[in-house]
């Protein structure tokens, strides 16, 4: 194949992947109800090889996937149509760090908690901290706007981001932004940011950075029901507070967290835990927990507890932290849903999630961000199982629909992908999403970068034939 | 062989696998804790996608072909992923069953597979033939006839014997005595296991743990009729000699006769401890009463009148201590017990040396960029002395020393405990 | 006049008023449109469009002279008029507000309850639409790229289009928020737009400090207290505004007292504001916090009248010139690239005259993304009817 001598001479022996059973290992990211194999997955270690193979692959008409960690949720690094993944892992240098002006440069394939790692002695950290920063890349983050527990307070990727070097899918490498923030035009940074790899190829960050807050104090709340935990977190929004992070974990999930290995000592019969984190000065910390925990008494909290230690800290998280792995153990897959409402709308959408997964036989809990109204419904099941697939696939649908009608959205901070691009109109009509359109073809008129992503592929989304989707099996060619 | 993938009947090899692959959520929290991952960025060298193939394998959607094979060869076995796996999937055990399959299916080649499955197999199980080989082995270092037959060594065994540490004298090389009463008032009674290697390569260590345990009020017995574990022989794919180890090591220890089975070489800790998964029904009492010694003596509280030893120290976590036992606060707190020591923090403690078994021998290339990686972190900090708690470790680490210049002593914790106590009376 | 007229009055029934040729912007319009609802706006942009009718979109007017002059523009398009979905959400602090509605109306409407609206207006007259256009910053809410959540935009193609929407955290499609923030009116109409308002602080300081005698480094450790809200200097003086809750409030002005900070009963940012607002020519840069104080001589050495706010890296000069002397303009138009250069990040015109813009980029250098910015224009305004020349490249 001439593509892949061409890609081989740019990367090396060892910089390529072409054996099908390679192949097979990259055929989904961190979703793995869309699959898809790539022809061949390259490795580069620099812009220029970047640059190099972006034109390798017009030449020969090949679309191309940029991968990071491959630990997205919404199938944003899987190629779906084929194409060659290109895999930035090897570019994982952090280029250059100032203390002075608080800024970053760094390569896409570091490792978001290797960066605030990076720079702790510093006394400086990177905010967004999605759930996967143990693994996940800032490339990755880039790309998907990626979220967190505490964007709560210090926002997402989005706000963080001051410059991109981009290689465009025509191949020219553009620099967008500055280190100091800034544009001259449109705001290009802002626009890649969240643009799930499908304007380009990012190959440098430029990142803000935050000074760690002099003192952090973790809350655990414990409440009869959720209504009463959101209303705690609503009577604290509605003050005016602003704590790091506020999350909610419910009954299920902690009975779920209780008979696993993560289990944390929580009261089985609480419906609703409810985890606030407060940072700043220490007098200021002081105020904030006391206010927090007034509102969450006056809404019920039937205990309150500040950790007094590490440890402690721990603890409160893990029912959080732990909920993924514990629901994960339940059967063989996982679906982790991402969607957002108003906040106020957390408890009747709540207790509507549940009933779709009641009616329709899953197991189903839930974890979520509770301050930004950002649900995240887990479902264990078995792909494996067809028609199991169906309803989980039924049930995610339906759970959308009410977020939107609740004047909600399809997705806080996984993204859209592959898989909730045929959602996209619930949302949105025609012109809305030709408008995205516009903005993808000024970039890649071709549509060769990541294709498949964020548009539509059928014409109506009522569509409910799974097939028609593609989450059938790619064949082994 | 092939079945529909999805149809949930799989009856490829790896069945026996296969229910433990499915734990895997493909979250990919494990890729940054794999240092094969970390060195090659490719998806198939990490956890999750060795996992995929083995699901893969399975399902009889690919074939138990070349990609598995290299992998299985090129995991470290050091488990970290298993420390960051939030599902709790027994990678240590996928991989070992994977690695059985290979060699049943006899896919690997290559002299540096035969010398290790030879060796594996046939020797290191045999303390005689053990003994009497490092012993061949000294003279031959000591006449300088190992450099001589170097050039008509085939390319990989001429690799593989670049690595081979230099052999201690005899002295150092004995077996233990049977029994050792405490110091003082008994504490309790520990059974200690010599292993294989340790008495040809560190009979100090060995040494210097009955010591150190006597001093802390333990009698210390030594049973007759122990030998090698199985770790190896198990990690390379054979379970049938692991098993027959394994269950020589059941025989000859008493569980009801010690408060504890105590190992100074993590690799056989992890084990010992999981006696009771390769001899199901045979070995629970057995398995339960495995410690390793920094726990023993962490537990027990060291002598309180130790003297100084001076220097700073940085403890390098084995991976079958931490990632398989879980134990990584013990050894640290013995070392910071120790008047004069400092202990000194570097980074990414609990990240593989590269040692892993014989995976030194076998994978030489990848072995040294992941010691590389671990001599960069040590080099920043340059300590005094690099304490870990395994045979293995020890000598990758005194290798690393030697290629990468550091100043630094590569020493078990329990010979710096020695030493402190060996101080006693300077003060 | 011409058939488009006639075809725009059957939209805008008494939305149209033609005239006699007025100078504005270096743009002579002829007649001015005056939409009432958001479709009619919609189907006024398809008719100019089909007609090659250049458009000058004003709401407020205030920002007029920013960004490239509309030369080619002979309509106005007066975006104050246009009715359109309202809503403000105190429980949820969410705020759907219409493109033409000053914001200084909604901050009075505001005014009482427990949050505020994050926008710093120029003036009485700005729009909420205004600001979001030209991404009009001031001293005490940051970029309003951060605070708007969604829109609703008319299109040249006569569509009207929504993205993003009311709640706080979304990723659903492309963010083209933040496209059209800031994109002056050069790719579309905004109608209305989401807003996330911010809490009302318990307690707000002024802090007012001498900025000589200061090392520039402390006064920068000053401006980035956690709860310094604004920072700013202007003729020596650090103005500080503190906010946040009683605690955090006492630990940074005590913090500020040893600059010799005293706290002040008065906001001077207001004042600061209206200076900040001057003119004929004025220019801001953008850039490394740590060069506030050498960026800021550079300007001032070049004759300009300095406003730097240190935490954020932003300086701005006025320069008193002539805007008829070629040659004073030009040294000026220098003097901010250098101060550019020295600050490691971009700088604009914010205020010159006509002329004085004429000919010149007020991006300063666009560099080699000019290609891509004219493909998006392109994209949305293939007629180039909505504010042409105005924006990067006279596009």
């Amino acid at each position: 194949m001439r593509l892949v001598s061409a890609l081989r001479a740019i990367v090396g022996d060892d910089g390529i992947l072409v054996r099908d059973e390679e192949l097979f290992v990259y055929e989904a990211d961190g979703l793995t109800l869309h699959r898809g194999r790539p022809v061949a997955v390259v490795l580069p270690r620099d812009k220029t090889e970047v640059q190099r193979i972006v034109r390798s692959c017009r030449e020969h008409e090949v679309p191309f996937v940029p991968r990071g960690a491959g630990t997205g949720l919404s199938g944003g690094a899987t190629a779906i149509e084929g194409g060659v993944i290109i895999e930035l892992q090897r570019m994982n240098r952090i280029v250059r760090v100032d203390e002075n002006d608080r800024f970053a440069i760094v390569q896409p394939g570091v490792v978001n908690a290797d960066l605030s790692k990076a720079v702790a002695h510093l006394d400086l950290f990177y905010a967004p901290d999605p759930s996967s920063q143990q693994a996940c890349t800032i490339g990755g983050n880039v790309a998907e706007n990626s979220g967190g527990p505490h964007t709560l307070k210090y926002g997402t990727t989005t706000n963080h981001i001051l410059g991109l070097e981009l290689v465009t899918p025509d191949g020219e490498c553009l620099q967008l932004g500055s280190e100091a923030g800034g544009t001259n035009g449109y705001d290009l940074v802002g626009t890649v940011v969240g643009s799930e790899g499908t304007l380009g190829i990012v190959t440098e960050v430029t990142v803000r950075l935050t000074p760690v807050p002099e003192t952090v104090a973790t809350m655990l709340g414990i409440f009869d029901g959720v209504v009463e935990a959101c209303r705690a977190v609503g009577a604290v929004i509605g003050a005016g507070l602003v704590p790091a992070a506020m999350e909610i974990v419910d009954q299920r999930t902690i009975n779920a967290v209780e008979d696993s290995r993560y289990a944390a000592g929580l009261p089985r019969d609480a419906g609703a835990i409810l985890i606030v984190e407060a940072d700043g000065s220490s007098a200021s910390v002081a105020r904030q927990v006391e206010r927090i925990r007034e509102f969450a008494e006056a809404s019920g909290a039937r205990d309150f507890q500040v950790a007094r230690d590490e440890a402690e800290r721990v603890r409160f998280w893990r029912a959080r932290k732990g909920a993924f792995g514990a629901m994960g153990r339940l059967a063989p897959d996982l679906y982790v849903h991402d969607a957002v409402v108003p906040r106020k709308k957390l408890p009747e959408i709540l207790a509507a999630v549940c009933e779709i997964g009641d009616r329709h036989g899953l197991k189903l809990s839930n974890v979520f961000h509770a301050g930004d109204g950002n649900l995240h419904p887990n479902i264990s099941f078995d792909r494996r199982d067809a028609e199991e697939m169906e309803r989980v696939i039924a049930a995610g649908e339906e759970i959308l629909r009410i977020c939107v009608e609740a004047g909600g959205v399809i997705t806080g901070e996984h993204g859209v992908g592959t898989e909730k691009r045929d959602y996209m109109r619930l949302l949105f009509s025609e012109a809305d999403l030709d408008a995205m359109m516009k903005l993808r073809l000024a970039f890649d008129p071709e549509r060769v970068c990541n294709p498949g992503k964020i548009f539509p592929t059928t014409r109506f989304c009522a569509e409910s034939n799974p097939k028609a989707r593609g989450y059938d099996e790619v064949p082994i060619s | 062989m092939t079945t529909s993938p999805e149809n949930g009947t799989p009856l490829g090899v790896l069945a026996a696998a296969y229910e433990s692959t499915l734990d895997c959520v493909h979250c990919g929290l494990c890729l940054t804790a794999c240092p094969t991952y970390r060195e090659t960025g490719r998806e198939t060298s990490s956890p999750r996608g060795r996992i995929y193939l083995m699901r893969g394998v399975a399902e009889g959607r690919i074939p138990l072909g070349e990609t598995i094979v290299e992998e299985a060869a090129l995991c470290l076995g050091c488990r970290a992923c298993e420390t960051a796996c939030p599902a709790g999937v027994p990678y240590g055990a996928l991989l070992e069953e994977t690695r059985a399959a290979v060699a049943d299916a006899d896919l690997r080649t290559g002299i540096a597979a035969r010398i290790e499955r030879s060796a594996l197999a046939d020797l290191v199980p045999h303390p005689r033939r053990l003994h009497w080989a490092v012993n061949l082995l000294a003279g031959a270092q000591r006449l300088g006839l190992d450099r001589l037959v170097r050039p008509l060594m085939p390319q990989r065994l001429r690799e593989m014997h670049a690595l081979l540490p230099q052999i201690p004298p005899s002295s150092e090389r004995g077996r233990l005595p049977a029994f050792t009463p405490a110091e003082g008032p008994t504490r309790g009674r520990v059974a200690v296991f010599e292993g294989c290697i340790m008495p040809e390569m560190f009979g100090r260590v060995n040494a210097a743990t009955v010591r150190v345990l006597a001093a802390s009020g333990f009698d210390v017995v030594v049973p007759q009729g122990q030998g090698c574990c199985g770790a190896l022989q198990a990690h390379s794919g054979d379970a049938t000699t692991a098993r027959a180890l394994a269950s020589r090591n059941v025989a000859a220890f008493d569980p009801a006769d010690v408060d504890a089975i105590v190992v100074n070489s993590a690799g056989c800790g992890a084990a010992m401890r999981e006696a009771d998964h390769v001899l199901p029904g045979e070995a629970d009492d057995f398995a339960r009463k495995v410690r390793d010694v920094s726990e023993v003596l962490a537990e027990a509280g060291l002598p309180r009148d130790l003297g100084r030893v001076e220097g700073t120290v940085c403890y390098d976590d084995p991976c079958h201590l931490i990632h398989a036992q879980g134990v990584s606060l013990p050894p640290r707190a013995l070392l910071e017990a120790i008047p004069g020591l400092t202990l000194v923090a570097h980074d990414d403690p609990g990240g593989c040396c590269g040692a892993a078994g014989i995976y030194n021998l076998t994978q030489p290339e990848m072995s040294a960029r992941i010691l590389a990686r671990k001599m960069d972190a040590l080099s920043a900090v340059a300590p005094d002395f690099i304490a870990s708690g395994n045979p293995g470790c020890l000598m990758q680490l005194s290798t690393g020393v030697a290629v990468h210049g550091l100043q630094a002593e590569v020493v078990h914790p329990v010979e710096l405990i020695d030493r402190a106590i060996a101080a006693r009376s300077a003060n | 006049m011409s058939s488009w007229v006639a075809e725009m009055e059957s939209i805008l029934p008494g939305g149209v008023e033609t005239h006699a040729p007025v100078a504005l912007e270096g743009a002579k319009l002829e007649a001015t449109l005056r939409p009432e609802s958001r479709e009619a706006l919609a189907a006024s942009l398809r008719v100019s469009r089909e007609h090659g009718k250049g458009l000058l979109i004003v709401g407020g007017s205030t920002e007029l002279s920013f960004a490239n002059a509309p030369c080619t523009a002979c309509v106005r398009l007066d975006t104050v008029g246009i009715r359109t979905e309202r809503e403000i959400d105190l429980e949820e602090g969410v705020a759907l507000l219409p493109a033409g509605e000053t914001v200084r109306s909604v901050q009075a409407e505001l005014a009482g309850s427990s949050f505020e609206l994050p926008f710093d207006a120029a003036g009485p007259e700005a729009t909420i639409g205004g600001v979001v256009a030209s991404a009009r910053q001031g001293f005490r809410y940051g970029p309003p790229r951060d605070h708007v959540l969604g829109m609703l935009v008319a299109l040249p193609s006569g569509e009207l289009v929504r993205f993003g929407g009311r709640v706080v955290k979304n990723v659903t499609g492309y963010d083209l928020n933040k496209l059209f923030t800031g994109s002056f009116g050069s790719l579309g109409v905004i109608v209305s737009v989401w807003v996330r308002l911010q809490p009302v602080p318990e307690r707000v300081a002024f802090v007012a400090a001498p900025a000589d005698g200061h090392e520039p480094a402390a006064l920068l450790q000053g401006a980035r207290g956690a709860s310094v809200r604004a920072a700013v200097v202007a003729s020596s003086i650090l103005h500080f505004e503190v906010a946040g809750d009683e605690a955090a409030v006492e630990h940074d002005v005590a913090r500020l007292r040893t600059l010799g900070g005293e706290v002040s009963s008065d906001d001077a940012f207001g004042g600061l504001e209206e200076a900040r607002h001057g003119g004929p020519f004025r220019v801001r840069v953008t850039g490394r916090p740590t060069r506030w104080a050498e960026v800021s001589q550079i300007l001032a050495a070049g004759g300009g009248v300095v406003i730097a706010e240190p935490a954020r890296g932003i300086v701005r000069g006025t320069f008193a010139l002539d805007d008829q002397d070629e040659r004073s303009i030009a040294d000026a138009w220098n003097c901010a690239r250098e101060a550019s250069r020295c600050a490691g990040g971009p700088f604009a015109i914010e205020a010159a005259s006509v002329s004085a813009r004429y000919g010149r980029e007020v991006y300063g250098a666009v560099g080699a993304t000019a290609p891509l910015q004219r493909a998006i224009k392109s994209r949305y305004d293939p007629a180039g009817i909505l504010n042409p020349g105005r924006f990067v490249g006279n596009a």
